[in-house]
């Protein structure tokens, strides 16, 4: 095993045995802690057992979220959460409370040494555990975009949906292509900057968005692809590149991005590697043999077509496939 | 290393269904079905407060802009290629009533790339959307090209055209021009029905026509010319499906067809080159042929407290059934006739997905998928007389090889929360693939990885990941016609080849200060192909990226970011298949920053300044060395310099109208000499004459939308 592979994995290790409880100070303590996550969670899961709910509803609770709050709430009502006539929207129903929970003692008085009732709260911030943030956004969106949302990657990292999604706003960020690129980015960073490389698909200015390819709510297919390969995702808009055809390049059948970095790439068509070095990376047949061509041979004109241009496929311009009689080798 | 995989495959399943079925249960979360509301008196409940702002009133937009480049790089950014004065228009109009809504969103009506989708929804009822879009792309719109007619599926030269032998011979000031540009027009029909509680089906249909001239290089022999190529291709889809909910899972069952059709079954270019021997004077090329997939699946999943399981089965099959076109236009070469006139292709695709997690406690999470693609090529083998580019009839026949293969990927988690704020997260995958008329059958690649992360205080976040992947597989025998036989040097396609992986990743994200937040990513990556003499023998990519965001005041936000990337290639390769007598390094940079300041609610809460600025620099090398000769030369390949500025002005003029200013620059300049196409540079190629972008562009957009 490699030295260096060694020491990080020596490294995961002490990182692990630093931020066991025998190790770990616990930090967060130094600062004000009403609850901790195990307290709250029982506390919040016997609430809602109870279901002791306010008095006066979204109004009990607006007296103190209102427009000049720094949790300002009212943003809801812009959107179809805050609809109290469409049917099964959260203020058709329990309003604040369909989702933070039964919170009657919440605006009473705190007093003296006492902690305020807590409620659930969401995003990467809460101590409320993420599966059980996330139970109440799937009550109601546990659709077929999001069936496979359990087990998704998403799930897996213990990402709750509030840390995406925004429903105290007019609109939701995410359902904007140049603003979804972005919040995806903010996590997927290499990604995110692959956008900028000489040749990208265009998601840079919002022409296509992350979700145009990958389903963030979790698939059933490699990557949380939308559809269910690799290929069929590249096919489903490149589809002239799907065959059956006559003569069929293995590589091409078996992945795309055996050849195509998808994010972006400083080579031309999002290719993994300059050419002729990507096709002499599987191809140096007999009649082909490869040299080595240095920079004076390639910048004195006229140059080689072996590797200017097109270079390989300057004569062998259908890689992905042919369908002619005389196509073997991507001629015709 | 070569393991008994399907051995293993089968113990851990077994292990795993023994695990899940024998540990105890845990609690739901907080699912709005399950409030207990019997305690409820809603008859208080008036929501007073309960008013949308302004916000949700009705909007049109109407923007003028002024562009002052039309070159395809830049528009394909903008998504617009007029140059000069132009007008869009923006909507987003929404109407209400009891149970239903209504609402049209329109952008950029008026420029090249357009969204207009209008949607009604009826909650727990129906909902149905339509939308059109169009989505262009563009090239250089000055490339030249002898011919008459580009973008036809004929392409013809000027009856007074000389053939000669070399480019630079070739009548180059008497070119025509034409534009690279692909026009993507796409309608989308969705509509989805609660037929009964806890049921609906849905269909969906889109339509998608994508035309326009793209370059492809044809060559008779070793002369070749680039050629204005046409696209006119349609591709429908239609999809049809139902889903039935129940309390402890769901089941879907979906059809799916794509209908792929080329109004071009063939493309045919004359000549400009003199004939040489044997040559032809035309040359024709087959063109993406239609076909077909269709495809069934079953969605089925499940879940009981802390265990979910989750399932699909699809099968599958593409046709094609395109005619063939003859071997050869050529008329002086003698071909037998082909005794079939078309492929008759079929592939049939089987997939089968499990997913399955249990939560053993709340602390300790496992987690299982298994993945099995199969894909059958029932398409015949025939024999073709062995034809080169119209113009050479060898004696021989060559066959066509129907590639099949079969995917199968299993792999195991564990998620340990060893204290509140720190998980730990191994996992375990072998990737197993089988596939035939490749020179290796059978490969296995086995992955280890370790993930562990956590927070404390002012770390929101630290997490390291450490992978390590093997790959072999069954004996490596080389086919004659990629790599040659004679050769006792090793060499093993990529994709194929033994392989070792490791990975590293790690991210660290804190906050310093209230109003200061700093995120921190580091990423390794390296292959190594031991196996291999010629070809790919090792691999590594390493990047950093740093970012922050600082809030200056309560409403002015400044964010940067840095990110650099480094990738190296290694490839050798062998004049005579003796010894390894070249090496080649490319080495890939390329680095980026960028800020951005936001200012909110200035001059009485009325207006929002934003500035918006990214660079990136990217630079590729290669070292090339000629063992045999002892000699070593670095050349620089390609160099791009892309620097970008956005500057928007928003202010609210009265609550009905807002006004809007955005100006948007951008600098870009590419020098890669691989890819410039002077039409006599390169021997025997009759390039376009296309360079790469280099350009200063600016876009100002002045908008006023309009509240209704």
């Amino acid at each position: 095993m490699h030295k260096d592979f060694q020491f990080l994995l020596t490294l995961i290790v002490c990182v692990f045995l630093l931020t066991t409880p025998s190790f770990a100070k616990d930090t967060k303590e130094k600062r004000p802690q009403p609850f901790t996550a195990q307290q709250l969670d029982k506390l919040l899961m016997d609430k809602f057992k109870q279901g002791e709910y306010s008095s006066k509803g979204a109004d009990s609770c607006l007296k103190c979220h209102d427009r000049d709050s720094e949790h300002n709430a009212t943003g809801i009502f812009d959107n179809i959460h805050g609809n109290q006539n469409a049917s099964g929207t959260p203020f058709a129903g329990l309003q604040c409370e369909a989702c933070h929970g039964p919170a009657g003692d919440h605006m009473k008085r705190v007093r003296n040494g006492k902690q305020r009732e807590p409620m659930i709260t969401f995003g990467k911030h809460s101590l409320v555990d993420t599966d059980k943030q996330n139970s109440v956004c799937l009550s109601c969106h546990e659709d077929r975009q999001r069936l496979s949302w359990q087990n998704s990657a998403h799930q897996n990292e213990q990402v709750p949906c509030a840390s995406c999604h925004q429903v105290h706003t007019s609109a939701d960020p995410m359902l904007f292509k140049q603003q979804q690129n972005a919040e995806c980015g903010s996590c997927h960073r290499e990604q995110l900057q692959a956008i900028n490389k000489r040749s990208s698909h265009p998601l840079k200015w919002g022409q296509m968005a992350c979700s145009d390819c990958h389903n963030p709510h979790g698939s059933f297919a490699e990557h949380e692809l939308k559809y269910s390969s690799t290929n069929e995702t590249c096919n489903s808009c490149h589809t002239e590149k799907r065959g059956p055809l006559l003569w069929e390049h293995a590589p091409v059948a078996e992945d795309c991005s055996n050849c195509h970095d998808p994010h972006g790439s400083n080579n031309v068509a999002l290719l993994k590697q300059r050419t002729p070095q990507l096709c002499q990376d599987c191809h140096t047949p007999a009649d082909h043999p490869s040299t080595a061509v240095t920079a004076s041979d390639m910048v004195n004109k006229p140059a080689s077509a072996f590797i200017i241009g097109q270079n390989c496929m300057n004569c062998h311009s259908l890689v992905h496939g042919s369908n002619h009689p005389s196509g073997k080798t991507f001629q015709r | 290393m070569n393991i008994s995989t399907k051995h293993l495959l089968g113990n851990n399943k077994l292990l795993l269904s023994i695990c899940c079925l024998s540990m105890p249960v845990l609690a739901d979360g907080f699912r709005l079905q399950d409030a207990n509301v019997k305690n409820i008196q809603k008859e208080k409940w008036q929501c007073e407060y309960c008013k949308p702002s302004n916000a949700t009133k009705n909007l049109v937009t109407l923007n003028v802009t002024h562009k002052n480049n039309d070159n395809g790089h830049f528009s394909t950014a903008s998504g617009d290629q007029h140059r000069g004065l132009g007008a869009n228009l923006d909507a987003n109009i929404a109407t209400q009533n009891a149970g239903s809504s209504t609402q049209l969103n329109v952008k950029n009506v008026g420029a090249d790339n357009t969204h207009l989708q209008v949607k009604t929804a009826n909650a727990h009822s129906y909902q149905a959307t339509l939308e059109y879009k169009t989505l262009n792309s563009f090239g250089h719109n000055k490339a030249l090209t002898p011919y008459l007619n580009p973008g036809s599926s004929t392409l013809s030269l000027p009856d007074d055209w000389q053939p000669v032998a070399k480019t630079s011979d070739m009548p180059l000031a008497s070119f025509n021009t034409f534009a690279n540009k692909v026009e993507r027009e796409s309608w989308h029909l969705n509509a989805e029905k609660v037929l009964f509680e806890h049921w609906l089906a849905y269909v969906n249909f889109q339509s998608e026509t994508k035309q326009g001239i793209r370059t492809a290089s044809g060559n008779i022999l070793a002369n070749v010319v680039l050629l204005p190529s046409p696209i006119d291709q349609k591709h429908n889809q239609f999809e049809l499906g139902s889903l039935y909910q129940f309390e402890r899972g769901s089941l879907m069952v979906n059809y799916n067809l794509s209908d792929f059709t080329n109004d071009h079954d063939a493309f045919i270019w004359q000549s400009p080159y003199s004939l040489i021997f044997g040559g032809a004077l035309a040359g024709q090329k087959s063109t993406a042929p239609d076909n077909k997939q269709q495809q069934i699946s079953l969605v089925g999943t499940y879940r009981h407290n802390n265990f979910n399981l989750q399932s699909q089965f699809m099968y599958g099959q593409l046709t094609q059934q395109q005619s063939f076109l003859p071997y050869s236009t050529n008329a002086e070469l003698t071909l037998p006739t082909m005794n079939v006139n078309d492929l008759d292709g079929e592939i049939k695709t089987l997939s089968a997905r499990v997913r399955a997690s249990y939560r053993i406690n709340k602390d300790w999470r496992l987690k299982f998928n298994y993945h099995y693609d199969d894909r059958d090529n029932n398409t015949r083998v025939y024999a073709f007389q062995h034809v080169l580019s119209d113009s050479v009839a060898f004696d021989n026949t060559v066959e066509n090889r129907p590639y099949s293969y079969t995917k199968e990927k299993m792999d195991v988690q564990s998620q340990w929360r060893f204290n509140p704020r720190s998980k730990l997260n191994v996992g375990w995958s072998m990737d197993q693939k089988d596939r035939d008329y490749q020179d290796r059958e059978q490969t296995e690649n086995q992955k280890y990885w370790v993930k562990v992360s956590t927070y404390y205080d002012f770390i929101n976040n630290f997490s390291l990941q450490v992978s390590r992947e093997l790959r072999d597989g069954s004996e490596y025998q080389r086919l004659d016609l990629t790599s040659p036989v004679i050769s006792t040097l090793r060499m093993q396609k990529y994709y194929l080849a033994d392989r070792e992986r490791e990975q590293i990743k790690a991210q660290l994200s804190f906050t310093p200060k209230d109003n200061i937040d700093i995120g921190i990513q580091g990423y390794f990556s390296r292959d190594k192909y031991d196996q291999t003499q010629i070809g790919l023998v090792k691999n590594k990519r390493r990047g950093i990226d740093v970012s922050t965001t600082i809030a200056l005041k309560e409403n002015i936000s400044l964010s940067a970011y840095v990110h650099n990337q480094w990738q190296d290639n290694v490839s050798q390769g062998s004049y005579w298949f003796e010894h390894v007598d070249w090496r080649t390094l490319q080495g890939d940079k390329t680095d980026t920053v960028g800020l951005n300041l936001t200012a909110n609610k200035l001059a009485d809460d009325r207006l929002t300044l934003a500035l918006d600025f990214n660079y990136s620099y990217a630079q590729g090398n290669a070292v090339i060395n000629k063992l045999t000769q002892e000699l070593t030369e670095e050349n620089n390949e390609l160099t791009v310099n892309a620097a970008h500025i956005k500057l928007n002005a928003a202010y609210v003029y009265s609550p009905k109208i807002d006004l809007n200013v955005e100006m948007i620059f951008q600098q870009f300049d590419e020098q890669d000499w691989r890819n410039e196409y002077l039409p006599d540079d390169i021997i025997n190629v009759l390039g376009t004459g296309v360079t790469g972008f280099d350009y200063d562009a600016t876009r100002l957009t002045a908008g006023v939308t309009y509240r209704f």
